[in-house]
């Protein structure tokens, strides 16, 4: 799970050459149906540290951007791949330091059970996403695969679930003098806590009203880690945790550690269509995680999306 | 034919002017809203008129069927271009005519066309976008229309006498539509409103979500 200092670099370089391919790939075909989605987010999130205790708790309201878009290749009459890419910026205005910078490269192969809306469909992806934050400890590819299947019951009712497993490989790894801290005696842990994965399974009910508002339901069962700051000491994470680093989104002395855990994401989102092409949408959820011997802790986040297809 | 939901019907035969002579001129409203109803079909059985086949075309523009319903007689051709810089696949499962026009693009399949033999509504869709959605109405007869914006049809050339009107709008449900027996006055314009219970659009949501993300 852990690899060491010199696998970094060809890992950038076959993720770089990887990007290069595939948007390479996505521009030069003329033969299939583009598409391109911006969308503006606002909201808040009360527990963006991940912290167990309150003190090592942060809320702050953030502000996204995002902007994606690809091509779908109609490979045969209900086979089609689908090739894209994004970029974001998100940024807390409270913590400063977890302000995030984003690119994904995705590809996913889809097939219809048969013609039409009603048709089951069943999805195979991979992304190779990069995450830069302010600060770079927090710095990573995310790597994930995801075996999807959705199927509309009804004019209102579509269903749709799943398995992913996502791969974090961090890439800004800085040593930790273990000695600065306190009840670190004698630590020797691994000193990139993003390096990490997730095994995922997710499932999500739409109901579209007739005057074509879609309010859906979704819940997600993580099985895997977690990355949470805390300022220190903290015996018990020091004790359970896998990996530890310096904490550089914060001025203060924290750490951020990993953990094994398990968690659950409740979410709930109402979609208003603002045009043929637009929609605002109104999202919450609740995130419940229990890391192994340490405890648990919950996330709370609400969200106003803007989104629009050019 | 059927005749269900007659009760929701209102129809009044409102006044004959002399303004024009063997014409029907009918207004559709929505009967919960009283609002006027675009593309409802009214079609007038008449085994006086003859049934001369045609051509039609329903195009593909800004991922959307134009017009959304069209209204041929029977044996009529349709032509199915696309003017979208993407591809496009036309499908039908209705019963009145099924067939499948798979993946093309622009200015491909301008001479292809599917002849329709069968009386009866044809529900269109394209298997890539799910929203799109259009009505072939094929008549039995040749007087037949579809609504304006007023939501006012006229139909020309009747002989005067006792008919059968079959009213049909994609909100209606099922395909059969509404069935009345209509005097056509002599040497007068017929004039008639009805009022119609709508269901549910079965057309899909075409807004992107944050939780539909995926190009489908």
């Amino acid at each position: 799970m852990f690899r060491t200092p010199g696998c970094k670099n060809q890992f950038c370089s076959r993720s770089g050459l990887l990007f290069g391919l595939l948007f390479a790939f996505v521009s030069a075909s003329a033969n299939a149906n583009g598409f391109l989605d911006g969308s503006l987010a606002s909201g808040w999130e009360d527990n963006i540290t991940r912290g167990f205790s309150g003190s090592d708790q942060h809320n702050s309201p953030f502000l996204g951007v995002s902007l994606s878009g690809g091509k779908l290749y109609q490979l045969r009459t209900n086979t089609s791949l689908v090739l894209a890419g994004s970029a974001s910026y998100h940024t807390f205005s409270s913590v400063q330091g977890l302000n995030r910078f984003n690119l994904t490269a995705d590809v996913s192969l889809q097939q219809k059970f048969g013609l039409g809306p009603y048709s089951p469909r069943l999805s195979l992806g991979a992304s190779i996403g990069r995450d830069e934050l302010k600060g770079g400890e927090r710095d990573r590819y995310l790597y994930a695969v995801e075996l999807g299947f959705s199927k509309r019951l009804n004019q209102s009712w579509n269903v749709n679930f799943g398995a992913s497993r996502e791969t974090s490989r961090g890439f800004n790894e800085r040593d930790v003098n273990f000695s600065s801290l306190p009840n670190a005696t004698g630590a020797t842990r691994p000193t990139d806590p993003m390096d990490y994965y997730n095994n995922i399974f997710f499932g999500s009910l739409d109901y579209e009203f007739a005057s074509g508002w879609l309010l859906t339901g979704s819940h997600q069962t993580i099985d895997g880690y977690i990355v949470p700051s805390a300022v220190p000491p903290v015996a018990s994470l020091f004790k359970h945790a896998k990996a530890l680093a310096i904490d550089p989104a914060f001025s203060r002395l924290q750490v951020l550690y990993l953990l094994k855990s398990r968690s659950s994401v409740w979410g709930t989102n109402l979609s208003v269509p603002l045009g043929a092409d637009s929609a605002v949408d109104f999202a919450y959820s609740w995130q419940d995680i229990d890391a192994d011997h340490v405890g648990s802790y919950q996330n709370f986040q609400f969200s106003i999306n803007l989104i629009h297809r050019f | 034919m059927p005749t269900r939901r007659l009760a929701s019907v209102l129809l009044l035969l409102c006044c004959a002017t002399a303004s024009q002579a063997e014409t029907l001129r009918l207004t559709v409203t929505d009967s919960e809203t009283g609002q006027s109803l675009e593309n409802a079909v009214v079609e007038l059985i008449s085994a006086a008129a003859a049934v001369t086949p045609q051509q039609a075309v329903l195009d593909q523009i800004d991922k959307e069927f134009v017009p959304p319903v069209t209204v041929i007689p029977q044996g009529s051709r349709v032509n199915f271009p696309n003017s979208d810089d993407i591809l496009h696949h036309v499908y039908s499962f209705s019963a009145a005519k099924t067939f499948d026009i798979p993946l093309y693009g622009q200015g491909t399949n301008s001479s292809y066309e599917e002849v329709f033999e069968t009386a009866g509504v044809v529900e269109i869709g394209c298997n890539i976008h799910d929203w799109m959605l259009a009505y072939i109405y094929v008549a039995e007869s040749a007087l037949a229309g579809t609504t304006d914006a007023t939501g006012m049809v006229d139909l020309t050339g009747l002989t005067p006498g006792s008919h059968q009107l079959k009213i049909w709008h994609p909100r209606m449900p099922g395909t059969a539509g509404l069935t009345q027996t209509i005097q056509i006055q002599t040497g007068a314009t017929t004039e008639l409103s009805l009022a119609v219970e709508l269901g549910r659009d079965r057309r899909i949501r075409r807004a992107p979500s944050t939780t539909r993300n995926r190009y489908r």
